[in-house]
């Protein structure tokens, strides 16, 4: 198996006049402060907590196949559960979810997601958590998927809004997980993850239900037009703040494109996280479409996340 | 110097993510108030139903499904019977001082007097869902099954329909200065509002708010971009403040308006109940209130309810 992004060959780069100007800033202050590197765009590398180590405890992944779901009629999909190694029956773990679950679970591709979470858990920096790494569905009739970002369901399941995802997660997947582990029911204690549409889908997850998540961490989110999704800034200004911690990356060179512009779309999120007080963080480097600067920086992503979970026991 | 300006300027804008609201715009920033959030004042009724506020400080309401009908909430929380009036959807205290109610399963209007008891009947033969009486003692009410909406004029006993053609007008409600009419359909997305003529004639009929639906999920075609969204917003009971924001009872939860029609914002369901009602009442009518099945809950809000009996 592979691990590509997604990777979309880059249009052009943005127009002056619609280069951000705290990206600028933050360019220029960085020219300033290291005047000797010359810095290649999206130019991201995993750091240690993203790498195997010797005397941290390893968690089990299982791999599941062919789940068929009563949601998402006639479609099929695989799916993972990682296991940490500090998981104790008697006590129910957290849980957290990843879209595209395939980028997510391999020990060698672009996340790493048991690696870091072996170090994190170990560190004490979060909580025991249950990974679920769950692929889009792909129907049945269109025969067998050979490569998993091409799974035929992806667009209708991610982009699109309402609650009918959260159905399909909530309702089929967990109980499922949840019969083998004790998971908590706690929403502050379950978070859910994805990139670009996987993240939009993400957030449409705690958006509808903040009873069952209230973490979500989006890269390069598709906060656009591709079925809708371009209306959450607005829909976040005009809505009693729910209780959600979001995280939110994005790259100056993210797609620009007949569904909306990435980058301003991550910005208006970002800002309308803001106006409503939400406990939100916006990081915006120079980044393509691509899950490199969100996986770079995934470890310190999950210590904000998770923060304070000794205090509030989540 | 400067540098001192320059962190003032930054501190004050990072405190106040606000700053840059114009002085018109009535954000959710100027109806919520931080920490106060849904609170259950009112539980284990059959159903609940026509919140209402008083020229005091108690909180009015029917369950329609007791013999007793109307009960009061005191400032102090005390839950206690008021008049009896059973299945009332709707009231509204008149400038003649007595509570008129709707009484859809008895197709009638009535009036209680609520220092005697003593009920009159206003008008049979009707099908009321809700009504709102003005100051002048017009009452209007909307006869949700036949798409109307009806005038009553108590003093002489003229009753006539006013308006017929909303899906399913339900909630209904005047604006501040009672020159304008409100009725939500609940089949729908808009919230109509008229022009209130002397003669008590409706007139200028506009879709003047749009309510929010979810999306539907269920019956857009899969590969269409936009989501299809719900076109019944269940527009229930309805609310205006004295600055002119207009309230309504909907499946996504409390839609609050601005005089001019525009969406100020959603408010969150106490629970997973649909809410039927919506009304302002309690100390200083600075209390919102929602009626959701057995159950009636509140918050504080930056806000003084309108009553239009006086």
């Amino acid at each position: 198996m592979t691990f590509n992004s997604p990777l979309r060959p880059l249009r052009s780069a943005l127009g002056p006049g619609h280069f951000p100007i705290c990206a600028a800033l933050l360019v220029f202050i960085a020219a300033l402060l290291c005047p000797r590197t010359a810095h290649a765009i999206d130019d991201y590398k995993l750091g240690p907590l993203s790498m195997e180590q010797a005397d941290v405890p390893k968690g089990r992944v299982i791999a599941h196949t062919n789940f068929a779901s009563k949601v998402f009629t006639n479609t099929t999909r695989d799916w993972w559960v990682y296991v940490p190694a500090q998981y104790d029956a008697k006590k129910p773990a957290n849980v957290m979810v990843f879209q595209d679950g395939h980028d997510y679970v391999g020990l060698k591709g672009a996340w790493r997601v048991p690696t870091v979470f072996d170090a994190l858990i170990h560190r004490g920096d979060m909580p025991v958590t249950i990974g679920i790494f769950i692929n889009p569905g792909h129907e049945v009739s269109r025969g067998m998927l050979t490569n998993a970002w091409r799974a035929s369901n992806r667009s209708v399941e991610y982009d699109s809004l309402g609650d009918r995802y959260s159905r399909f997660l909530i309702g089929e997947i967990l109980p499922v997980v949840a019969k083998d582990y004790n998971l908590t029911t706690n929403a502050d204690g379950r978070a859910i993850c994805g990139a670009s549409s996987g993240a939009i889908c993400a957030f449409t997850v705690a958006w509808e239900r903040p009873d069952q998540f209230r973490k979500v961490l989006s890269t390069i989110g598709s906060f656009t037009d591709l079925r809708g999704g371009n209306v959450y800034p607005y829909l976040i200004r005009k809505t009693e703040r729910k209780p959600l911690r979001v995280f939110l990356q994005d790259g100056a060179n993210d797609l620009d494109n007949p569904f909306g512009n990435w980058p301003l779309a991550n910005q208006m999120m970002a800002a309308s996280l803001r106006y409503m007080d939400y406990d939100y963080r916006f990081v915006f480097g120079d980044g393509q479409h691509s899950s490199k600067h969100g996986a770079s920086i995934f470890p310190e992503t999950c210590q904000w996340l998770w923060r304070g979970w000794k205090e509030n026991g989540r | 110097m400067k540098r001192f300006l320059l962190f003032c300027a930054t501190a004050a804008l990072s405190i106040c993510s606000q700053a840059q609201d114009l002085a018109g715009d009535l954000t959710l920033h100027r109806l919520l108030i931080p920490g106060e959030e849904w609170q259950l004042v009112v539980d284990k009724q059959g159903f609940v139903d026509a919140p209402c506020a008083g020229d005091d400080d108690n909180f009015y309401f029917s369950d329609m499904r007791s013999e007793q009908g109307v009960f009061r909430v005191t400032p102090d929380g005390k839950v206690e019977p008021f008049v009896k009036a059973k299945g009332v959807s709707g009231m509204k205290f008149a400038p003649d001082g007595r509570l008129y109610c709707a009484q859809g399963g008895q197709k009638r209007i009535i009036a209680v007097d609520p220092k005697t008891g003593e009920t009159s009947v206003l008008a049979t033969n009707v099908q009321p869902n809700d009504l709102v009486v003005a100051r002048n003692g017009h009452v209007y009410f909307t006869e949700t099954g036949k798409k109307q909406v009806t005038l009553l004029i108590p003093k002489t006993g003229e009753l006539r329909a006013v308006d017929i053609g909303i899906t399913a007008p339900n909630g209904i409600t005047l604006s501040t200065s009672q020159g304008t009419l409100a009725v939500s359909d609940y089949r729908g997305i808009h919230v109509w509002t008229f022009r209130v003529e002397e003669n008590g004639d409706l007139t200028a009929k506009m879709p003047y708010m749009t309510m929010r639906t979810a999306p539907d999920t269920e019956s857009s075609d899969k590969r269409m971009r936009a989501p299809g969204y719900k076109t019944a917003s269940g527009g229930d009971g309805m609310a205006t403040d004295t600055r002119g924001r207009f309230y309504v009872a909907t499946t996504m939860g409390v839609q609050v308006f601005d005089p001019t029609g525009r969406e100020c914002g959603l408010l969150t369901k106490p629970s997973d109940k649909a809410i039927t009602s919506v009304t302002l009442a309690g100390p200083k009518h600075g209390f919102l209130y929602v009626t959701a099945a057995d159950k009636i809950f509140r918050r504080k809000v930056q806000g003084e309810g309108a009553i239009f009996f006086k």
